[in-house]
Order: structure tokens, then C-alpha cells, then sequence
């Protein structure tokens, strides 16, 4: 039967073109609504099986009779019928019907519409990024696209957020996604450095098939920033004003110096019972108050002008924006500009440049440690003394007066209005980066079907700042009888330079083909420098600008024994590096139904020894439209159905620096011989001369859907991401004693990362009337395996953010083969002992099970079943990674309204709340939150809640009683819009106003401040391994703007 | 071809050749910016730069900070019944040292166990590697064997340290690299083989310190090698090559006992006669502790004070004069500088200061310091830091003899260490009596220095088990000496708790935990210590 069917459908074609002989030539161009030729358009002669397809620039030829009727069809576009009419010209424009296949997707070194796009790459539109205002592009697309998670950021104003793509795809380092903006690698500077309001687009390339053209920098997939250029024939200016409100709520009420002292009395009956000279329980001293502003504003301010005319388009931007910190001092501040230019001189070439310079400033250091500010003792008077500097013959009586209680806060040095408000204010200067990114191309299409592009850009960020120290006295540990003065600069800069050829022909009217080649070249270096001058005599004015005026009044020898260890010359800074790579790809399709990709990149790397440089890396995807197929292809309800496979493999060297090969020795070794000091040259740390590529080789799976008239779109993905030859910094043996410094450890090829998930995106939109509304939802699921590591025993400990934390808590999170990344780890408490019979009767073999356990200690469980509870009873108590991240996206419009809402959630995620040690059991001396001591477990309170703050360091350790649940749903966004109608406003093209809202609300059980935590990469872990875990950090303000776009 | 594709094809082909050069491999074989490496500083390839290498063993030592080697020497000391933490206004600091100190909760994981197991082991790579690289080195052959005699000399000093704490230890005489599969743990007899290998080969190959001139004098020398020889054979119980070494030692004629005991720490004084391997420390390098475990009022820090047990060990035997030169008392005189704290009576500070007493071996008098009259402006001070001298090594011949039961000559040993600090001879003891008499000479000849207290009580036993488990533990006798002691500093507060080592555990704690991630780097193939 099917053959039959073959037979006569190959005759009627046969028989076809034999008709067709006789008719008269039909010429035409298939055009969209931008002029644009349709590549693969079909042009089918109704009540026939004849036609054919639109060639690369949109042109037909066909043989028709006069008075025949063509159907144009192409997918996303409305088909058309059009009568003869016995023209042999007929020039055809379509009509989008689904705008989403028709959009343009960025992929490495060119572009192609998103109905051909095999590969995952997630998108969105410059406008709808603009929709929440911010500094930082990355804050906005937060939720918006699905496998990409965006961890906002702690640390206050200019902080940037981390961003993960499809899980954590390193162990250590090199785990951010490549930065590319208009073509060009950026490597500084991160996407603080554009401008949000400048972005045309950003198309995240989320697998291997789409990211290994972009080679060896993209194992954590890729950013595709593209801005905006200019429009042909068209002239528009745009200005637009934004304000925001940025509200800091009390994430904790502290308690009253009454309070405080008592529960300090359940440690130490003797607290405050002589209080010190300077301390009072009247002083109830609010430090929120005294250095947190409640309100802070931020600023936003742009200017465009996009244009063109002829062959030539350009825009220009202007951008400045300014976020206070919450915190009485500090604010971040950028101004951008940007020139876009594209210069078509001939019809075969073209040319452009990029020209963007920026400048950010900021002062950020007020407070970073809300737990040293919210956990100062009340006690303790706002203020005392000029600390500037207390003469010597002084100091005595100062120390006695503050050597008081409250340590460690109540210390002159930690009080934060002297810490943070005076100091701080004394020593900071502005920080200054002054930043360049640019790039020129030329396009030159010599023959029919060729482009050859090449493209040169580069960036260059340069940061300075100068400190400076008064002479000042906190404590005898912390003083300075010298003023100082300091300059730094770091000047990071990369370039980059492609040469690619591009060739597209349609063959035999079905077959699709682009082919490309070229070779890329990148250089990425930087240099720092630092000056410090010291003085006994300067006065403390802030001479910033005068540094090399500031006299030194002491011998290099002096300052030597001052602060040793600054002459040292060693220095571990080589960011020297150079990559050269060859690419290739081949894209083919036959009718828009059968899809192959295949890339190939062979990279080199100068990190690694001569014999390990170079390594290529293959890729490839399969894409099948069902809804082409002739089963499908006339059914009325699915619109569009296309499954897609892809494999690839990546190379990634971002963990290791640029020395990781070499024996770097250290010039200053001292040794004192007979009374003098003689510097020697010793080992000091290690390389590796073997290292090797790791390998990032990843497996995904897509479906996209179409139905219910092009309404609702679905698109389903699954991935299977796995990183071999694992590039990681192993704690090898100590005693090989190869690397100097503590513990020891090398880079080594040594294990295996895995990341499994899924994604989808489900969006309907319709209009009714004057009344349109859309939904968007993204889901988002990714499950990290550490399959290998580099031992049977091995495991990556993170966690502790200082001292304090470390030494108490130990280890917070574990990472080990078989494993999650960065799990709590640590003791599952079954309780709190209530009494000493409690704690009499928790025994085995008639030994007590927990050692030393006193009532209100937390009680841990013997895991172990070995009758005693030690290290080995420790376990795997959550994991910081969420399971689901959700956002879902509405927008109404009506007449001259709009308004657009995101709901954004993160579930399944634990937090390890560190806080809990400080405001619940008030260790070292902290102020605990209001109504602590009622909560606390005492001989008169055993049914309590919390365990007894004068308890055996059990308690502090880490254990689940820290552990929390970390799920919440917060409202990101809301914004009211109003466009003013046309006669209102006349001259101007339109004018829009809006008032909205961030970070409205937030739902969770979490009992911190904020359970969005970002790492902390303290005490030497790396941000990975340290997710998760609460240190109180700058919590999330809410923000409510209002603002206006005018477009003339 | 036409005029326009001639343009086009040379405008790519013009392109296509330039880009060609980047495409070079050679694009990424970049040269080192700015980074030192042994090669590209020649470290081997002159004489000046192989003794420069050698140096840096010797830097090896004591690092190059505070906080690598020196003071965990010091928190080893603070374990013993001859000090305490001290630093009370600093107390939460003192969170990472209880667990040696106080012996709470003694893990694997501690700081300054991976601390102290890591920086001899890098001393040992450093040696290992510079005898490796020396063999080819452009250096006159007799220079040669003195270098290579002088690494030795470190790496016995290394692997001493590292056998005294944690016994059985992974032995290394070749450089390590990172692919180097883990060899196991060598039981200790084997340690102190190669230990004494070392010692006795450097001794051999090394000149006499009256050889060396100028800065060398501080350089090992025969007679370092042969002192820590004997030392090493009395800790591996060889008594009679102990006897000997010490001996051959005292047979040079080299060293001699200074008179005045308290100008063995002078400030500014080194390479004196008693001193016979030291680091000559200048105010710019080599020892901190006058400032570490100084007075709080005069620039110090205040850390490791020494105990009221010991005082009243001086005060048991009448020993005023190295009481005096050992412990400074708050509100009393200091020996040697009557300029103390300006008045001559000194501040100890003791409402920072568990017993109100500091070291007086390491305090520089005021007259001598940088800014004269002033407290501490830096943390190094001049005082030498001395490894070995020749007090001890009387000591140790005194000790060598009584335990192979030579008693009359053991006396005569020990009685020229008492007669120095004008102590009546000992007379008629032998036996268990007799070494006790001469350990306890140790604790109050040698008090403060190093880590002697702590070395001793874990090696000398005491019916078997070693003499800390005596003095430590629940029933420790420094334990109950505490619980009921009346000294009026030590019982002020108790932010350092009083019973400071209740917690010891017995046949566990005499030796250290080998670090948590040696074990498991290794895995598990360097075998943890028992009860760990």
C-alpha cells in the first residue's frame, strides 16, 4: 500500500513538471514585514502538488498559468493565496502568526531564527529586561528563563548576582557562564559593566551544540548579550527616568539591655554585675538605627537615539544610575554611553563599530556584617571619644573604661558606629573603574551565498583606589601611630579577534545548508601595582589626591619591621592568557522537517604545558518537525511540534590560573644569621605540568508545541550534563609538603560532576478586544552529582565564613563522591535533654551515649550505634540546592493600560542558619533577638524550644538544629503602566508612566532574614561548596519606583 | 575575473593571512609574566644561588610569621603544667587552642595539629628537593658536602618534630610530587634511624662553628649535629649513644656554661658560648615571643603565661635565681631591667592575665628596645631563639648515664647545671630517683624554651605510661594541684578554666592526631593515631 502511494505521489510530480513546462515564468520575492527575504518559503499552486521554495534572499521562480492561484506558506507565518493574475512579477509580504519561530536567536558567530533553532538556547527581549529596573541585567532575568538560576547577591549596592546554567558545571571556580556582548568575549567587569537599558536581547546558550562554538570559555554555558542598534530609514529618541525606594525592614527586633544582660546571666552570673565605667542598661542602645537609614534611594537615567538612513544605521546611548546602600555610608554608581554603527558602503560590504565606555564608582564597605551590628551589646553607649587618636598617656584609662563586658562587640573597634561610621569614613575613598568596550567588524559577501566576517574587539576595565588611615587608637590591638596612604590600580584587559566564512544555499529547493569556518584568537592579561606611604607627622587630613607628597618619615627598614612582609616581590598575579582556536559547523535542513547540526572547535590554551594545549571538541544536534509531517501537517490543532537531540563535548580550563604548571618559588624567605636578616630563595608552591582539558560533555533532549492557534507554547527540556577530568585544586597528602601555605593541596585531572534536569516553559497569551493578557511560566529542576572525586576517602569541606565559624561550627557543608555538592553536614539532633535523668538515661553499656552532655544541651543521635557520639555519628543534613525554581510571568494590558507581575519561587532548598548561634544562644557575648531568654531552655524553663546557651560546645557545632527549610515565593515584580493617548501628547511619539513595586512580598518558613543565600567563598572554600549558608547577609530591601519613558 | 572580485578576494585573502598568525600554536606559548619560578631564577645554576636555596631550608625552621610553627610551639606549652592560654581579654580567641592546650576535644581536624604536621613536612620537601638538585649544582665539591650536611641537619631536626608528636610518621628522603602514590606510616624506631642517620652524617661532614665566620657562625655546625644526635638517641632510648655523642660533644671544647644564667636570652647577644644552634634573631626576624606571650600592658599579646605550679617547682628546690630569670611576677622587680614598665615594678596586666606572670627569657628590657622605653613596637624581638644549648646537653649526658645506671657520674653531670645557679649539689640518689631529680632539672633549667616541658612529659614514663598521664586526666596531680590552689592571679577568674587538662585522655592524647586530611588524601593507606 505505501508503496503504491509512493509510486503514484512520484508520478504526479513527475507528471507535474512536465505541465509546468508549458506555462509561463512567474518571478517573485517572499519578503517579511521588515523587507526581509523568507529563506524556504513554499510556493505551492492551489489544487496542485506543484511549487517550490523561496531561494536564500527570498526569490522564486516558478512556471504557472495566468490565471492559477499560489499558496505561500511559511511556518510562523499566515499562509497566503494570491491569484496570477498573468503577472510574471509578484513580490509577496507574509504576516507573523507566530511570533516566537520568526524571532532572531544569537548563536555563536551568527544568527538564525528561532523555528530553526535545534539547539536550547533561552531568550529574552531587551524590553522585557528593562520591565524590572536595575543595575544589573542578570537581577532581571531572574526566573525568566528556564535552566538559567540567578542567585541574588549579598554585600549591598553593585554586588553582582551569581548566575548558574543548568546547575554547577565546576567543583571550584569557572563556574560562571561566559560573558559575550555584540560577538566579544568579556572577561571584567561582569554584566554590571552594560548598561540593562542598552540590551536588544539576551539569548542564553544553555548546551553543548549551542555553547562549544564559543569553546573553551563556555563550559558553563553562555550569555549572549546583543545591543541595541539602529533601524533603517527611521530617527527615534528615547528618554526615561526611573526612581526607586529602596525600604530596609528590621530583619531582627534585638534585645532591651535588660534582656540582654539577663540572658548573658544564664552564661555567667557575674555578667554586668560591676558594670563597666561606660556601659549602662539605660543605654538600650539601637544600632540598627544608628547606622542603617530605613529609606535609600536609587536613580536611573538614560538617553537614546537610534537611527538610519540610506545604507548606514546607528545608535547612541547614555546611561547613569546610582544606588545608595542602606547603610548610612556607601552607594555604587555607573555612567555608560555607547555608539553602535553599521555602515553599509557597498551592496557587498558592510562594516560597524562598538564604542562603549563606562565608569562605576562606589563605596561599599559600611556593612557587610550585620551580625556584628545587630549583635552589639545594648549596653554599650552609641559613641565615646575622639578615636582618632587617644595619646599614649591616655590609653590606659580608655582601655579601662571599654575593656567591659560586651566582648567581643562592645570593643572600641567593633562598635560599629566608631567601627563602620567613623573609621570606615575616615579610611575609604571612592573606588573607581574606569571601563572600555569596543569592537569593529567587516562583512564582505564577494560571491552569491558567501559572508566572510571578521571582527576585532576587545575590553578594558581599569580599577584605582587610595585609602587612607589617620592615626587612631581602638584597642591595643588595633591602632596605628602612623597615618598612612594608599593607591592601588588593577587593570584587567582581554581582546579578541574572529575571522569566520559563512556559506547558505537552498539545493534542490528543499535542502537547507549554511555552512561555517573560521578561527579565533584571544589574549587576556592584566597588571596591578600598589603604593603605601607612612607618616608620624602628616596631619589626618583626607590627601588622597597628595599621596606621593605625604613626606615618609621612616627607613624602608623601619616600615620593614612596621609591617613586615611588604617588601616581598613574589607574587602569585599572572593573568596572562592566550587561546587560539579553529571552528567549524554545518547546519542542514531538509523542508524545515529534518534538522542536523555539527560543530567542532579545536582549542588551545597557553594554561597548559606545550604538549597538553590543544584538544578538540565535537558537537551535534538532530531536530525533527513532526508537525511538517503530512500526518500532521493539516490537523487545525497542534500549531507546531518539533523534538530535538543534542551531544557535545566541552573543554573548560577556567578552574586553574595561569601558573598552575609551574614550581613558583618565593624570593623572600627570611632567616636571621648572627643577628642579621637574610632573605633566601625557596620553593613555594607546586605545578602540575599534566594537566589536561576537562571535559564537559553534555546529552539534552527538547520538545517545543504549538497549539490552540499559535496560543499556547510549550517547551519541555531534559539534560544530562556530565564533567569528566574534573579540573580541581585536591588537598593532597600535607606531608608531600608541595605547597606552601595551609594544608597542602594541587591541581589535579581528578573527578566527576553531573547535572541532570529538567526545564519548562508553558506561555499562553490572547487578546480580546482592547483587553490582552499573557502568562508565562518556567519551571526549572537540576539535580548535581559529585560522581568522583580524587579518592575513595576524599572530600571537599566549605563552610565556615571567619574564625569564629569555623572554629565552632567545623565543617558546614561536605562534598564527596556519591554525593550532592556542598551538603550540611553534621550531627541530627534528636531533641534537647530536658533534665539530667534525660541526659542519665541516654546511655549504652552503661555509658553515657553523649559525653559531657549537661540538661539544655542539644541531644545528637548515635548513627553509628557505637554507644558514643563523635565525628563518625555526623550525616548529611540538607542540601542547599533547590529542587524546583519557578517564576510565572502576567501581563494585562487594557487600552492605555498595561501591567506586568512576576511571582518568583525556589523550593526544596535547606539554609544553614548560622544566625541562630549569635541571636538565639548569644555566643560571644552577642545581643540576642527580643524575647530569646523566655525561649531558652533553664532549670525553670525545660520544655524550651532552643537549647540552653550555657551548654557544652555541642550545641555549637554544626547540626540540624541550624538546618531549615529555605522554599519561598516572593513577589519580584509589579509595575501599573499608562501610556497617554496620541492627543494628548502631540509631537512625541509616546509617552508612558508607571509606578511599581519590587520584591513586594515574601513566603517562607525560613526563621532568617532572607533564605535567597547566596555562597560565601570565606575561610578558603569556594563559592559552591559554601551555598547556603546564613551569615546574616544584606538582606533584600523592598523597592517602589515610579518612572517615565518619552519617546520622540 | 572582475576588477570588484579581484577587491573582494585579496580584501579576505589579506585578512585570512594575517589572521593565520594568530592561529599559530606558538599564539599560546606564552612566557611567564612576572612570576618567579627555581628555573628562570637559576636557583641551582650558580654557587650563590645553591647557598640562597639552602638558606631557605633553614627558613624553614621558623617561617616566616607567628603564626606558622612558632606559636604552636608555644600552645604545646600551654598543654603542659608549666603554663597557660593566659590571654583573658581575648578569650574567644582562645577557642582554636583549647584543644591542645586544655585538651578539649582533640580532633583530627585541629588547626594547629595540620598546622605544626604541614610546615615540618615543607621543610622536609625543601630539603629533599635542594639535595636532589644539588648533585648537578655548579657548586666546588667541598662547599657541596657541607650544604647537603647542612640540609640533613634540618631534616633530622624536621622528622625529630615530627616523631616527638605523633610517632610512627610517613618517612620521605626523595622530593614528593602530586602523583606520587601515598606509602604508608614507618614505625617509629625507623624515624629516629633515619633521624640519626642524619644527624650523625651531618655531624660528620659539617666544620666546627669556630671554622665559620661572620653570619655563618649561625649556621649548623658539627657541634649542632652532634647535640641533637644525642638528644635524639636519648628520646629513641640508645643511652649509651647518647652517653657517647654527648660526650664527643663536650670533648670539642667548643661550648661552655654561661656564668650568669640570665645572659644566656640576652637581646642583641648571639652565638654566645652556650648557645650551639640558635636563630639569631634581630628585631626584624626570627622570634616572637617576647611580643606573643608579652604583657598586654607592655605591646603584648599576652598568650602562654607560665603557671604558679611551676613557680612553686622553682620555690620546692630554693631555686631563686632562675625563678628570677625565668618568671616575671606582676607588681614585683624584673630581673635585668630596672627600667621596667617605667617604674621598675611591673604591669603583667592580670585582669588580662590567667596567672599574672610572664617569660622572662624572652622580654627585652626597655632600654634595649626599638623605641627605647617604649612597649613593643613589632612583633619580632632580638632575643636569640635557641634550639639547643649547652646546658641541655649536660643534661642529657646527666640523664644518658643515670639510665644506664652510671649514677656517681650522672651526678657529677647534673651537679654542674645546679652549681651554676648556686644550687647545693644533689648526692646519693640513683635509680628512678636519680632521673627523676634530673627531669626535674630540665623543667626548671630549661622552663619556657621551646617545647621542652611538653617533650619531656610525653617521652620520660612513669611506671610504664608516660609522665603526663600522671600529671594530667581527671586525677592529674597538676589537675587537683589547681582545683585546690590558692594562688590569688590564677583564681581571679575563671575565663580560662582552672581545670585546664581534666579532659586529657589517657593513651590517646601523649601523641597528636594525625591530621584528618593526611588520611584521607592518602586514603587511608597514612593510619590515623589510636583513639582518634
Amino acid at each position: 500500500m505505501m508503496k503504491k502511494l509512493l509510486f503514484c505521489y512520484v508520478l504526479t510530480l513527475w507528471m507535474g513538471a512536465v505541465a509546468t513546462a508549458q506555462n509561463a515564468t512567474v518571478q517573485g520575492k517572499i519578503t517579511d514585514a521588515q523587507s526581509n527575504g523568507i529563506p524556504g518559503a513554499n510556493i505551492l499552486i492551489k489544487g496542485t502538488t506543484r511549487g517550490t521554495t523561496a531561494n536564500a534572499n527570498g526569490d522564486f521562480t516558478l512556471q504557472a498559468d495566468g490565471n492559477q492561484v499560489l499558496v505561500i506558506s511559511y511556518l510562523g507565518y499566515a499562509s497566503q493565496e494570491v491569484e496570477v493574475d498573468q503577472r510574471s512579477q509578484i513580490n509577496i509580504t507574509l504576516v507573523e502568526d507566530n511570533k516566537v519561530l520568526s524571532e532572531v536567536v544569537v548563536v555563536g558567530y551568527g544568527e538564525t531564527k528561532r523555528r530553526d533553532l535545534v539547539s536550547a538556547v533561552s531568550s529574552i527581549s531587551g524590553k522585557e529586561i528593562n520591565e524590572f529596573k536595575t543595575g544589573n541585567a542578570a537581577t532581571a532575568i531572574q526566573g525568566k528563563l528556564a535552566g538559567v538560576q540567578v542567585v541574588t547577591p549579598s554585600g549591598g549596592p553593585g554586588a553582582q548576582p551569581t548566575i548558574y546554567i543548568r546547575g554547577v558545571s565546576s567543583l571550584q571556580g569557572g563556574t560562571q557562564p561566559l560573558l559575550v556582548v555584540d560577538g566579544i568575549p568579556i572577561y571584567n567587569g561582569g554584566l554590571n559593566s552594560i548598561n540593562p537599558n542598552d540590551i536588544a536581547s539576551i539569548d542564553v546558550l544553555k548546551d553543548a551544540s549551542a555553547a562549544a562554538i564559543y569553546g573553551a570559555k563556555a563550559s558553563g554555558g553562555v550569555i549572549v548579550v546583543t545591543t541595541k542598534r539602529g533601524q533603517l530609514n527611521s530617527g527615534r529618541l528615547d528618554v526615561d527616568f526611573n526612581y526607586q525606594m529602596q525600604r530596609l525592614q528590621r530583619p531582627y527586633q534585638m534585645a532591651s539591655s535588660q534582656e540582654y544582660v539577663e540572658f548573658q546571666r544564664l552564661k555567667n552570673p557575674d555578667f554586668f554585675k560591676t558594670p563597666p565605667p561606660a556601659q549602662s542598661l539605660d543605654n538600650n542602645t539601637d544600632w540598627w538605627n544608628t547606622v542603617i537609614r530605613p529609606t535609600a534611594p536609587t536613580y536611573n537615567a538614560n538617553i537614546s537615539y537610534t537611527g538610519g538612513s540610506n545604507k548606514s544605521t546607528y545608535a547612541a546611548t547614555l546611561g547613569y544610575y546610582r544606588q545608595e546602600a542602606q547603610a548610612q555610608e556607601g552607594y555604587w554608581q555607573r555612567v555608560n554611553a555607547r555608539f553602535n554603527g553599521d555602515f553599509g558602503a557597498t551592496n557587498w560590504l558592510k562594516f560597524g563599530v562598538v564604542f562603549a565606555p563606562r565608569m562605576e564608582t562606589w563605596k561599599n564597605y559600611a556593612v557587610s556584617d550585620f551580625l556584628g551590628l545587630l549583635g552589639t551589646d545594648p549596653t554599650t553607649a552609641v559613641r565615646r571619644g575622639d578615636l582618632n587618636h587617644i595619646p599614649a598617656d591616655q590609653r590606659a584609662q580608655y582601655d579601662l573604661e571599654w575593656s567591659g563586658w560586651g566582648y567581643p562587640y562592645a570593643r572600641p573597634s567593633n562598635n560599629p558606629v566608631n567601627y563602620y561610621l567613623a573609621m570606615k569614613r575616615a579610611q575609604l575613598a571612592e573606588n573607581r573603574v574606569f571601563g572600555l568596550q569596543s569592537n569593529a567588524y567587516l562583512e564582505i559577501k564577494p560571491y552569491k551565498g558567501f559572508t566572510f566576517t571578521s571582527k576585532i574587539g576587545g575590553n578594558v576595565d581599569s580599577y584605582t583606589t587610595q585609602d587612607f588611615s589617620p592615626k587612631y587608637y581602638l584597642d591595643p590591638q588595633n591602632f596605628s601611630n602612623l597615618v598612612s596612604a594608599s593607591s592601588s590600580y588593577n587593570t584587567n584587559y582581554s581582546w579578541s579577534w574572529f575571522n569566520t566564512l559563512g556559506y547558505s544555499k537552498i539545493f534542490a529547493e528543499h535542502h537547507n545548508l549554511k555552512v561555517l569556518v573560521g578561527q579565533e584568537a584571544q589574549y587576556i592579561d592584566g597588571y596591578s601595582g600598589s603604593a603605601t606611604r607612612y607618616s608620624s607627622s602628616a596631619t589626618n587630613d583626607l590627601l588622597f589626591n597628595s599621596i606621593d607628597n605625604l613626606v615618609s618619615d621612616r627607613s624602608a627598614q623601619q616600615i620593614d619591621r612596621q609591617y613586615p612582609g611588604t617588601n616581598g616581590v613574589t607574587t602569585d598575579i599572572n593573568r596572562r592568557e592566550a587561546i587560539s582556536s579553529l571552528l567549524g559547523r554545518l547546519e542542514y535542513n531538509y523542508k524545515s522537517k529534518y534538522y542536523f547540526t555539527g560543530n567542532v572547535r579545536r582549542d588551545g590554551n597557553s594554561k597548559f604545558t606545550k604538549t597538553n594545549q590543544y584538544a578538540t571538541f565535537p558537537s551535534g544536534s538532530l531536530g525533527w518537525r513532526i508537525s511538517q509531517e503530512e500526518f500532521l501537517k493539516s490537523n487545525k490543532i497542534v500549531n507546531d511540534l518539533f523534538l530535538k537531540a543534542r551531544w557535545g563535548q566541552r573543554g573548560n580550563s577556567n578552574a586553574i590560573p595561569p601558573t598552575a604548571t609551574y614550581n613558583i618559588a618565593k624570593v623572600d624567605w627570611p632567616y636571621a644569621f648572627a643577628g642579621n636578616t637574610v632573605y633566601s630563595t625557596g620553593p613555594w608552591l607546586s605545578g602540575n605540568p599534566t594537566l589536561q582539558w576537562e571535559i564537559d560533555q553534555d546529552f539534552s533532549l527538547g520538545l517545543d508545541a504549538t497549539t490552540l492557534n499559535n496560543k499556547l507554547r510549550l517547551n519541555l527540556e531534559y539534560f544530562d550534563n556530565q564533567a569528566k577530568k574534573l579540573l580541581l585544586n585536591a588537598p593532597i597528602q600535607l606531608s608531600y609538603g608541595t605547597q606552601y601555605g595551609w594544608g597542602n593541596s594541587q591541581w589535579l585531572n581528578a573527578g566527576a560532576l553531573r547535572n541532570r534536569g529538567w526545564e519548562a516553559t508553558i506561555s499562553y497569551a490572547d487578546t480580546k478586544g482592547d483587553f490582552g493578557y499573557s502568562t508565562n511560566l518556567t519551571l526549572s529542576h537540576v539535580k548535581t552529582t559529585v560522581e568522583q572525586l580524587y579518592g575513595t576517602l576524599a572530600f571537599l569541606d566549605g563552610g565556615g565564613q571567619d574564625y569564629r565559624e569555623a572554629e565552632r561550627f567545623g565543617t558546614i557543608s561536605r562534598t564527596y563522591a556519591g554525593g550532592s555538592l556542598g551538603t550540611f553536614y553534621g550531627f541530627k539532633t534528636l531533641g534537647i535533654f530536658k533534665n539530667q535523668e534525660e541526659v542519665n538515661s541516654y546511655a549504652a553499656n552503661g555509658k553515657q551515649i553523649q559525653a559531657g552532655a549537661k540538661p539544655g544541651d542539644l541531644k545528637f543521635a548515635d548513627l553509628n550505634n557505637d554507644g558514643i557520639i563523635d565525628g563518625e555519628d555526623r550525616t548529611i543534613l540538607g542540601n542547599p540546592y533547590p529542587k524546583l525554581t519557578a517564576n510565572l510571568n502576567i501581563r494585562f494590558n487594557y487600552k492605555q493600560f498595561d501591567l506586568t507581575a512576576d511571582i518568583y519561587g525556589v523550593f526544596g532548598q535547606d539554609v544553614f542558619n548560622t544566625v541562630k548561634r549569635y541571636f538565639t544562644l548569644g555566643d560571644y557575648f552577642s545581643n540576642v533577638e527580643q524575647g530569646s531568654y523566655d525561649k531558652v531552655w533553664r532549670p525553670d524553663n525545660q520544655n524550651a524550644t532552643n537549647p540552653s546557651p550555657n551548654a557544652t560546645a555541642g550545641n555549637l557545632q554544626s547540626s540540624s538544629y541550624y538546618v531549615e527549610k529555605g522554599s519561598f515565593v516572593r513577589g519580584r515584580n509589579i509595575i501599573i503602566g499608562y501610556n497617554l493617548p496620541e492627543n494628548l501628547i502631540r509631537g512625541i511619539r509616546s509617552l508612558r508612566v508607571y509606578a511599581g513595586a519590587q520584591n513586594l512580598f515574601t513566603l517562607t518558613k525560613y526563621t532568617g532574614v532572607n533564605p535567597e543565600v547566596q555562597s560565601n567563598s570565606g575561610n578558603g572554600t569556594t563559592s559552591q561548596l559554601g551555598f547556603g549558608i546564613d551569615h546574616a547577609q544584606y538582606p533584600v530591601s523592598r523597592n517602589y519606583q515610579l518612572g517615565l519613558n518619552i519617546s520622540f | 575575473m572582475s576588477t570588484k572580485n579581484i577587491i573582494k578576494t585579496s580584501l579576505i585573502a589579506a585578512a585570512l593571512t594575517i589572521s593565520t598568525f594568530s592561529c599559530k600554536e606558538s599564539f599560546t606559548d606564552l612566557p611567564l609574566n612576572g612570576i618567579q619560578t627555581l628555573d628562570n631564577l637559576h636557583v641551582f645554576d650558580t654557587q650563590e644561588g645553591t647557598i640562597n636555596y639552602v638558606n631557605s631550608c633553614y627558613a624553614a625552621l621558623n617561617w616566616d610569621d607567628w603564626w606558622q610553627v612558632q606559636f604552636k610551639r608555644n600552645v604545646f606549652e600551654m598543654a603542659t603544667d608549666d603554663g597557660w592560654l593566659g590571654n583573658l581579654e581575648q578569650w574567644g580567641n582562645a577557642a582554636g587552642d583549647l584543644p591542645i592546650a586544655h585538651f578539649q576535644g582533640l580532633s583530627a581536624n585541629d588547626g594547629n595539629v595540620e598546622g605544626y604536621w604541614s610546615f615540618n613536612y615543607f621543610g622536609v620537601q625543601r630539603v629533599n628537593f635542594g639535595i636532589e638538585k644539588i648533585a648537578s649544582a655548579p657548586v666546588d665539591a667541598a662547599l657541596q658536602k657541607r650544604l647537603v650536611a647542612e640540609m640533613k641537619f634540618l631534616r633530622g631536626w624536621f622528622y625529630f618534630e615530627l616523631v616527638k608528636n605523633w610517632g610512627d610518621v610517613p618517612v620521605y628522603t626523595t622530593s614528593r610530587t602530586a602523583s606520587d602514590a601515598p606509602v604508608p606510616k614507618s614505625p617509629k624506631a625507623e624515624v629516629y634511624a633515619q633521624i640519626m642517620k642524619d644527624f650523625q652524617e651531618a655531624a660528620t661532614d659539617l666544620p666546627q662553628r669556630t671554622a665559620y665566620t661572620g653570619l655563618d657562625k649561625s649556621r649548623a655546625s658539627k657541634g649542632a649535629a652532634l647535640a641533637f644526635l644525642a638528644k635524639a638517641a636519648l628520646w629513641a632510648e640508645q643511652y649509651d649513644v647518647a652517653e657517647q655523642t654527648a660526650k664527643r660533644l663536650m670533648d670539642l671544647g667548643e661550648y661552655s656554661m654561661e656564668t650568669e644564667f640570665g645572659n644566656i636570652f640576652q637581646a642583641n647577644y648571639y652565638n654566645g658560648r652556650e648557645s650551639i644552634f640558635e636563630i639569631s634573631s634581630s628585631n626584624i626576624y626570627g622570634n616572637v615571643r617576647g611580643v606573643t606571650a608579652g604583657s598586654r600592658s607592655d605591646g603584648g599579646w599576652g598568650w602562654h603565661v607560665p603557671s604558679s605550679n611551676l613557680e612553686n617547682a622553682f620555690l620546692a628546690e630554693n631555686d631563686t635565681i632562675r625563678m628570677s630569670r625565668t618568671i616575671i611576677r606582676h607588681g614585683e622587680k624584673v630581673w635585668g631591667d630596672p627600667a621596667a614598665s617605667g617604674t621598675g615594678i611591673f604591669d603583667a596586666r592580670p585582669v588580662g592575665n590567667k596567672s599574672g606572670r610572664i617569660w622572662r627569657k624572652f622580654y627585652v628590657p626597655r632600654a634595649k628596645r626599638v623605641v627605647p622605653n617604649q612597649s613593643y613596637q613589632s612583633v619580632w624581638v632580638p632575643v636569640p631563639y635557641i634550639f639547643i644549648r649547652y646546658g641541655e646537653v649536660i643534661l642529657i649526658y646527666a640523664e644518658a648515664l643515670a639510665r644506664q645506671g652510671k649514677s656517681s657520674q650522672a651526678l657529677e653531670a647534673l651537679n654542674i647545671v645546679r652549681g651554676r645557679v648556686k644550687l647545693p649539689a644533689k648526692t646519693g640518689l640513683s635509680g628512678e630517683l636519680l632521673t627523676d631529680a634530673i627531669i626535674n632539672e630540665r623543667r626548671l633549667e630549661l622552663a619556657g624554651e621551646l617545647t621542652y616541658r611538653w617533650d619531656d612529659i610525653r617521652r620520660v614514663q612513669k611506671n610504664g605510661k608516660p609522665l603526663i598521664e600522671t600529671i594530667l586526666g581527671p586525677e592529674g596531680s597538676f589537675v587537683r594541684y589547681n582545683a585546690s590552689s590558692k594562688d590569688r592571679f590564677e583564681t581571679a577568674s575563671n575565663t580560662e578554666p582552672q581545670n585546664k587538662g581534666s579532659q586529657f585522655r589517657a593513651g590517646v592524647n601523649h601523641l597528636l592526631p594525625v591530621p584528618a586530611r593526611e588520611v584521607n588524601a592518602s586514603n587511608g593507606i597514612v593510619k590515623q593515631n589510636t583513639g582518634y
